[in-house]
């Protein structure tokens, strides 16, 4: 029997998977007027954060808050559910300094489906994802476990790290992307079917421990900031924007914008004794032995990894992080592991503080597949699927913030492609977005790709706090923010611009201006006029006047980077043959199909020559 | 399908042997058809015979396969050895682009050759300095940096900027990972053993510079001295005029001369003396300015004649470090005494235009004095040309910016733009580092996973 005549099965967008990357295209798909649907497997793991109970951190930080910018959710969402905030770099420059939240973990969940609940022309149902539907090299839709079929003009996949997914502790295998959860079986084999070229990564998780457990007198305790910085813009929005869902729904909100308790986390470090087990038992670790041909990352690395390739190193730091106000459970941040149980729990017994623990989930690897991402253009749709997205850890990445800013693109870009809009394309001038975007399109992923701030060549302008100018020339076409807070951004934007002009141009004391006096750490007295206006303004103002030299000199190189990137090379552009190219590189242009000569320029192993000869053909290309 | 090119490797003259190189994708199908190899092994010398499109014997010849990679260019590569007659050289190539290949232009095969990895950049220009080269020493240091001496310090330099890079950024990215205590001051003296390096290769440059330029050895001295005889005997040639008539040199006239180890250019000059002739007059001020600019001055005086007078102002202005005193006409009755003169500090030879012998030991004199004075060769297992140089100088300028970032202990995130700029520029040199290189050391440095 077909679903046809049990539910409406026709739609604009079909989101497969709700992870962070899954509700953040159904959200942006369904807001900007799509009718969508989200698949999950399990709605009670909606939004999970399977590994650590953290948003933000190092670039992660400064992507939620442009997500935030972009009218995503996961800024709110966590702002909503953190229970402790830290600003990280507070002793560097603003560039890089990231917000950061540990959350209850359930309430995050809970929260973020309730959003998916309440928003209009979404509709949530459970059921796994079994195949596409692909007819002339166009996605129609997807088939799911009940041999149900839902058909929709384009389709975004978010399956995460669920495809023939295989969990190790010791030599014991199982199936499943999480522990306690499914695989999706049939979905590797589909996607290799149509032409779409898959990888194997690995990953791992720590142990879960009881917080009763935890002697925390032989623990350091890292508590929050006093003055937290959030992720969410609030100077540009309303209350009624703030708590969209809680004002509608009555759904608890006590702690936002009253006083939040925050929780510390505490800290402390493995010992010789560790360090030994761990030595002793590598035999047993499917990663030593050879079981698990999955890559990992590197900047991740399991505790068995640290203590051999960092054998020097006599002690490693751990973090404990609470899981949630109303739960227990405790992350061991730093011990992720795929030994046998027994020798996690010796192992982890010889940590100061942790003598006595009472393990309650064990740590475990996970190997699984992922589609190559050089396969996407920059809009994440398919170069070989028409109407086909991917978005995050199936394309390689990791982190929940990677994942999330994926899945918006996605989303906005799958409701483009169903109204037969042009879609976006988030540039690496414009932010992390767009750096994490163009890097694993362009240059692929041979790790599971987590982004830094060094990624970014132009860093230096992406500080947290200017997110909402930075991507505001975006919101025109994608139009996720409302008309208030359009017009609030824009008004901000022009003051800053207004007290930058003012600071650099206006004689304050003498023959000086307050640029000047700023630059060389002089005492300053602000006019009241400015000193009135928002910090976040304040700040933003102050960092761009203070090192106007080298963001200048940052501006000046997307100059020269946008020249490049605005030769765009035509679809009808045939690299086959062409005279002065070398093989490998005609190889790898017909692979990535490079949007621009900027883009063709990023490709690994494409020359500055090839660049030339490139340049000179496309003009010709383009005067025939 | 990239271009097959082909160029004469070796002169276009009669000699005993040419070879002309091939180079691309028609490399096999040529020597099938041309040279009746059908499936060549490579690296194997075939005695063969070169067949015109036409079926015509051009020439016996000698051709070598080389197959892709292994081969200069990185492609497969054909080194047809014929006789060394421009009408066989032209028919071969003429017949070569018949068959579709294409003339190759200036430096085309080791632009190839750097392209497809083969070599660096500074190799490429390593080959063209060792084909430019003007004396040995020369030769030798150009051979040095095309074996890769220049690429592995920079290399080097590069990958002790890009650790320090990654250090930084480690700070930047993993705020709260185990990275030991504040390293700054390790980082800056780091760096600044890396600008006393850079300044080191730049020296270098400055050196190779000086000595680069062809060395001028100019004969001076008062009219009559013999000096233009003393021109043509050194060059070998009769190119100056020379005449009994005092002042027959009014100008001075110059000529590139090999001696050994050496090449000089050697210049002749208007006599020193008082003259009322103004041209004559505009030819012995120009010789002032030369002498100034001289790397050796020889100071020819009539050994058959008395001490001439008058010269006495214009010599004292010579350095002794860089003159040597030629007494000319030996084969004449020696009238000359240099007592009291100020001409005997300078270190002093017999010639004689009519003694071969006598020329000859000039010859060496000249070529010994010229190489250990400058033999700064010696001191240096490299070389750095100019363009490199300059590179390596806004490296180093870079590296003083970040140096004093991480003093004034501003934010380090500003540091790094100055050490990116400091690899970029060394990239130039040798090629590009990106991020993912970074990325490398980084990880294999640090332990990181909070």
């Amino acid at each position: 029997m077909t679903t046809s005549k049990l539910r409406e099965n026709l739609y604009d967008v079909i989101v497969c998977g709700a992870g962070h990357a899954g509700c953040e295209a159904a959200l942006a798909a369904s807001r900007l007027g799509s009718k969508t649907l989200i698949l999950t497997g399990n709605l009670d793991t909606i939004a999970q954060m399977s590994c650590n109970p953290a948003i933000g951190g190092q670039a992660k930080g400064q992507i939620v808050r442009e997500i935030d910018a972009l009218g995503g959710e996961m800024a709110l969402n966590a702002d909503f559910s953190a229970i402790q905030y830290k600003l990280l770099n507070t002793s560097k420059g603003p560039a890089v300094q990231a917000p950061r939240a540990q959350c209850d973990k359930k309430k995050y969940q809970l929260r973020m489906k309730h959003v998916l609940e309440q928003s209009q022309n979404l509709d949530i149902f459970q059921s796994l994802v079994s195949g596409l539907i692909i007819k002339n090299g166009k996605c129609l839709g997807v088939k799911t476990s009940l041999d149900l079929e839902f058909y929709a003009n384009s389709v975004v996949v978010t399956t995460g790290t669920f495809l023939r997914a295989l969990m190790h502790v010791g030599e014991n295998k199982s199936e499943g992307g999480r522990l306690g959860d499914h695989t999706a079986k049939g979905l590797s084999a589909d996607f290799l079917s149509y032409g779409i070229e898959l990888g194997r990564f690995k990953t791992g998780t720590p142990p879960r421990i009881l917080g009763e457990s935890i002697n925390f007198d032989l623990t350091e305790k890292q508590y929050g900031d006093k003055d937290p910085v959030k992720f969410a813009f609030y100077d540009t929005r309303t209350d009624e924007e703030v708590f969209h869902v809680e004002h509608k729904n009555k759904f608890h909100v006590e702690h936002h914008h009253g006083k939040l308790q925050q929780v510390p986390c505490e800290v402390t470090r493995t010992t010789t004794d560790t360090a030994s087990i761990i030595r002793d038992n590598l035999d047993k670790s499917p990663l030593y032995k050879g079981d698990i041909s999955g890559t990992g990352p590197r900047y991740c690395p399991s505790i068995e990894d640290k203590i051999v390739k960092f054998g020097d190193k006599d002690s490693h730091r751990i973090y404990l992080e609470p899981e949630g106000l109303d739960t227990d459970e405790w992350y061991i941040n730093g011990f992720s592991t795929s030994l046998p149980f027994d020798i996690q729990y010796k192992a982890l017994r010889t940590i100061p503080g942790l003598e006595n623990a009472k393990i309650i989930r064990p740590a475990y690897a996970v190997e699984y597949d992922y589609a190559l991402p050089t396969q996407l253009s920059p809009t994440l749709e398919s170069q070989k699927i028409e109407s086909l997205f991917f978005a995050g850890q199936i394309n390689g990445t990791s982190g929940y913030e990677e994942a999330a800013a994926q899945g918006l693109i996605a989303g906005i870009n799958a409701h483009a492609a169903a109204c037969g809009n042009k879609q976006l394309i988030v540039g690496r001038d414009v932010g992390y977005i767009g750096v994490l975007i163009d890097d694993i399109t362009t240059k692929g992923v041979t790790e599971p790709f987590r982004m830094f701030t060094s990624r970014a060549e132009y860093r230096l302008l992406f500080n947290h706090g200017s997110s909402e100018s930075r991507y505001f020339h975006l919101t025109s076409s994608c139009d996720l923010l409302s008309n208030s807070r359009r017009e609030r951004i824009s008004s901000k934007i022009s003051t800053i611009k207004y007290w930058i002009k003012s600071f650099n141009n206006n004689k304050s004391s003498g023959s000086k201006t307050i640029g000047d006096l700023l630059r060389s750490n002089s005492h300053i007295v602000f006019p009241s006029e400015f000193l009135s206006t928002s910090h976040e303004i304040q700040s933003e103002v102050l960092y761009r006047v203070k090192y106007e030299g080298y963001l200048k000199r940052e501006i000046n190189n997307i100059t020269k980077f946008n020249n490049i990137d605005k030769v765009i090379i035509p679809k009808s552009f045939k690299y086959e043959g062409l005279p002065g190219l070398r093989h490998e590189s005609i190889e790898k242009l017909t692979s990535i199909l490079p949007l621009t000569l900027g883009q063709a320029s990023r490709i690994p192993g494409v020359n500055p020559s090839d660049i030339d000869v490139l340049n000179v053909m496309i003009q010709k290309h383009l005067s025939q | 399908m990239t271009d097959t090119i082909v160029a004469l490797a070796t002169p276009n003259s009669e000699s005993a042997l040419s070879v002309i190189r091939v180079s691309g994708e028609l490399c096999k199908s040529l020597a099938k058809h041309s040279c009746a190899v059908p499936s060549p092994t490579p690296r194997h010398a075939y005695f063969t015979k070169y067949t015109s499109s036409y079926n015509e014997v051009v020439d016996q010849i000698v051709v070598v396969f080389f197959e892709q990679p292994k081969s200069f260019t990185g492609e497969d590569t054909l080194e047809i050895t014929c006789h060394g007659n421009p009408i066989i050289i032209k028919e071969i190539i003429s017949d070569l682009i018949v068959r579709g290949c294409r003339m190759a232009t200036p430096g085309e095969f080791s632009y190839k050759a750097f392209n497809n990895g083969k070599i660096d950049l500074t190799q490429a220009e390593a080959i063209a300095e060792l084909i430019g080269a003007k004396n040995k020493r020369a030769i030798s240091l150009a051979s040095k940096n095309l074996e890769g001496k220049l690429s592995e310090k920079i290399n080097l330099i590069q990958a002790t900027l890009l650790e320090q890079q990654s250090r930084i950024e480690a700070f930047i990215d993993f705020p709260e990972d185990d990275l030991g205590e504040d390293q700054t001051d390790k980082i800056i003296i780091k760096l600044q053993s890396i600008t006393n390096e850079l300044e080191n290769l730049i020296g270098i440059a400055k050196k190779i510079d000086a000595f680069n330029r062809t060395l001028k050895v100019s004969l001076v001295g008062p009219p009559n001295a013999g000096k233009s005889s003393l021109f043509n005997k050194i060059i070998g040639s009769d190119r100056a005029l020379v005449d009994k008539v005092e002042g027959t040199t009014r100008d001075y006239i110059d000529q590139m001369v090999n001696l050994g180890s050496v090449t000089i250019q050697l210049h002749d000059t208007a006599g020193l003396r008082d003259t009322t002739s103004t041209v004559e007059k505009k030819g012995i001020n120009k010789t002032k300015e030369l002498v100034e600019s001289t790397d050796l001055v020889l100071l020819v005086l009539d050994s058959s004649a008395p001490y001439p007078s008058g010269i006495e102002s214009e010599i004292i202005n010579l350095n002794e470090a860089n003159t040597i005193l030629v007494l000319n006409k030996s084969d004449l009755k020696k009238e000359i005494s240099l007592k009291n003169s100020i001409v005997q500090k300078f270190e002093q030879i017999t010639t004689s235009v009519k003694n071969v012998e006598s020329i000859e030991l000039l010859n060496d004199k000249i070529e010994t004095f010229l190489s250990e004075k400058n033999d700064i060769y010696k001191e240096f297992n490299l070389f750095v040309n100019q363009r490199q140089s300059k590179a390596i100088n806004q490296s180093k300028s870079s590296v003083e910016k970040s140096i004093k970032h991480l003093r004034l202990n501003q934010s380090i995130e500003f540091a790094v733009s100055d050490l990116k700029d400091s690899i970029d520029f060394l990239g130039e040199i040798v090629g590009k580092k990106d991020n993912e290189d970074m990325l490398d050391t980084l990880f294999s440095t640090f332990c990181i996973g909070k």
